[in-house]
């Protein structure tokens, strides 16, 4: 079967199940009810105590309610997956996906939100609205560059975890890859050559988070369709006034001032990190033979990369990576934001930022062993993978003062350890007693 | 003169094309804030000739330039208009002012601005308009923040379909 007809398999099947299933989360108790008298405590008259009490104290909601434990996941639909704008409606069906994703591999009650609004600070004033009752917010599959506004307003005037995945995500995934990659090739942060390849969400992010890690702006070019980002470029006053991050980023990379097209980028250059069309055409074979000795390939484009991993390697790519699963060393937010967040909602933390990602990539690093060319980053079924990388997230949230609750590393990764394996309990005496139906088959 | 790591002086006819260049970014950028703003295929050479009278002639016109290593960064031009109804009978207008993209917040601008100013005065010039367009927001702040406030409004109407 190839890859055509797989898709056209698995959606199929996605339809099936969806018709099938009717939803993929719901909402259950987590407090006994014996009788109905236990209401009045879980309800009136006694949850007005509880009210008094938050009343006076907000932080008594991440104690006394859920609110520690939910996460919103808010789209306008505007950018799903790779389908363009399908609007709200149709987005719900990506982001129960990824409500799934969130508490099975994070034991994070993550609840979908897709929202009908028709500005970028109409969408900042909906989150902003829905936030009391929520310990964190993901935001999701949102166009470029409306998503960079956003977040920035968000993370600007809210007291809880904002993150947006497609940027934040897929930056921590990269940066872990990464950090393997440059150990077993024996390059350096401060001296290795990047090229940034697509300005796009994922990459922009990328930027500044390798440079909180260590690595020097000025030894990266960005690359998109017009060629190398450099502060001479025509466009560079309609990206000023249109794209301020793309901007900012024109001025602070390419010490060298590369200009033109993306070959002169890749001379000398020790990685290049695509994320940019789905055409294996896009990265030439060329381009890479004229990078340093053993050149780090991330080809990240979905379905295709842009450059098939053997087309690579006999350019000369000594370590590559997509964002498949089907080839090694798949790039995949999945193994970051639900660790992330119940590493970020286990301290009660107020916010998250580049360092918080840094300690959560180093983490997800470390977790591999013993590297390889084809064994650079853990995968989603390394399930011991998410504890760790929240305690560190968590430890660092106290470290930076962003926490409400402390707790020690080992302390933090024990309380994740138990919320997920707790959640993936009653997940599977729910399955075990019928109450999830088996698929219905093909 | 020299200020700080930057020669700011008048400009002169060698400079036409570097001036050309930056004139061209600073139209085409107003071209994103109003269709109306649409630059011109004969820009080039129709700004050559324009630009050479300019900077031959001082009385009316003040065009300052800043330089770093021998490279034009910015731009500043002044027209120097005659009111028929108002007093003061003279108004210093700020028609061009572009800054490279690279040179910007190093206060470049409010250099350029003050030395304007500093010859404005000696002129007995006393007072400084400025127009960009309306949605140019980036401009009315760094304007007001020197203390230009609002003072004549031009609408536009489309008188075609």
């Amino acid at each position: 079967m190839d890859e055509l007809e797989r898709t056209m398999l698995f959606g199929k099947l996605a339809v099936k199940y969806s018709g099938f299933y009717k939803g993929k989360m719901r909402i259950l108790p987590k407090v006994p009810i014996v009788d109905m008298a236990d209401f009045s405590y879980w309800y009136t008259p006694g949850i007005a105590e509880v009210s008094k009490v938050i009343q006076k104290d907000h932080d008594q909601s991440f104690h006394l309610t859920g609110r520690w434990n939910t996460v919103a996941i808010i789209t306008d639909g505007s950018r799903t997956l790779g389908l363009g704008n399908t609007g709200p409606e149709a987005a719900l069906a990506v982001m129960e996906g990824k409500a799934l994703l969130f508490n099975f591999l994070g034991g994070v009650n993550a609840v979908p939100i897709p929202i009908n609004v028709s500005t970028r600070e109409e969408f900042v004033q909906v989150s902003r609205a829905i936030s009391p009752s929520l310990g964190g917010i993901n935001l999701e599959d949102i166009e470029s560059p409306k998503c960079f506004y956003i977040l920035r307003e968000l993370q600007k005037s809210l007291d809880i975890p904002v993150w947006h995945d497609d940027q934040l995500g897929t930056a921590s995934a990269i940066l872990a890859g990464l950090l393997n990659s440059i150990k077993l090739t024996g390059k350096n942060k401060t001296d290795s050559r990047i090229i940034l390849f697509g300005s796009g969400a994922a990459n922009i992010a990328s930027a500044y988070l390798l440079e909180a890690a260590g690595f020097r702006m000025s030894n990266i070019t960005m690359v998109d369709s017009k060629g190398i980002l450099e502060p001479e470029r025509d466009d560079m006053d309609k990206l000023m006034i249109k794209h301020p991050w793309k901007y900012e980023l024109a001025m602070k990379t390419n010490g060298d001032r590369l200009k033109g097209d993306p070959s002169k980028a890749f001379k000398g250059a020790d990685i290049v990190i695509s994320a940019s069309k789905s055409d294996p055409t896009t990265l030439k074979p060329a381009w890479i033979r004229s990078m340093s000795s053993d050149p780090i390939v991330f080809a990240l484009a979905n379905p295709d990369p842009e450059i098939w991993p053997d087309k690579a390697k006999e350019a000369g790519a000594h370590i590559v990576a997509t964002g498949r699963s089907d080839f090694p060393n798949q790039i995949n937010n999945s193994i970051v934001f639900p660790a992330i967040f119940r590493g970020v909602l286990d301290s009660r933390s107020r916010g998250v930022n580049f360092n918080i990602m840094v300690k959560a990539s180093e983490a997800i690093a470390n977790y591999v062993k013993d590297p390889t060319e084809e064994h650079i980053i853990p995968k989603m079924s390394d399930y011991d993978l998410f504890p760790i990388v929240a305690a560190e997230v968590a430890y660092e949230s106290v470290r930076s003062g962003l926490a409400r609750k402390a707790n020690s590393r080992e302390g933090f990764r024990k309380e994740a350890e138990q919320i997920i394996s707790e959640n993936r309990k009653s997940y599977e005496t729910l399955f075990k007693n019928g109450l999830i139906k088996k698929l219905p088959g093909e | 003169m020299i200020v700080s790591e930057y020669d700011i002086r008048w400009a002169e006819e060698r400079d036409i094309d570097s001036i050309i260049d930056m004139l061209h970014r600073l139209k085409v950028l107003n071209s994103e804030f109003d269709r109306h703003f649409s630059v011109r295929d004969d820009f080039s050479s129709e700004v050559k000739k324009y630009l050479k009278e300019c900077i031959n002639n001082r009385e009316d016109f003040l065009i300052l330039i800043a330089e770093i290593e021998d490279k034009i960064v910015s731009l500043l031009k002044i027209d120097i208009r005659h009111r028929i109804y108002y007093e003061p009978k003279l108004e210093a207008r700020i028609t061009e002012f572009y800054i490279m993209p690279e040179y910007r917040r190093r206060s470049l601008g409010t250099m350029l601005i003050n030395e304007a100013i500093r010859s404005l005065k000696q002129r007995g010039i006393k007072i400084l308009t400025t127009e960009f367009p309306t949605l140019n927001l980036i401009a009315s702040s760094f304007f007001k923040d020197k203390g230009f406030r609002d003072m004549i409004s031009i609408l536009v109407k489309d008188l075609e379909e």
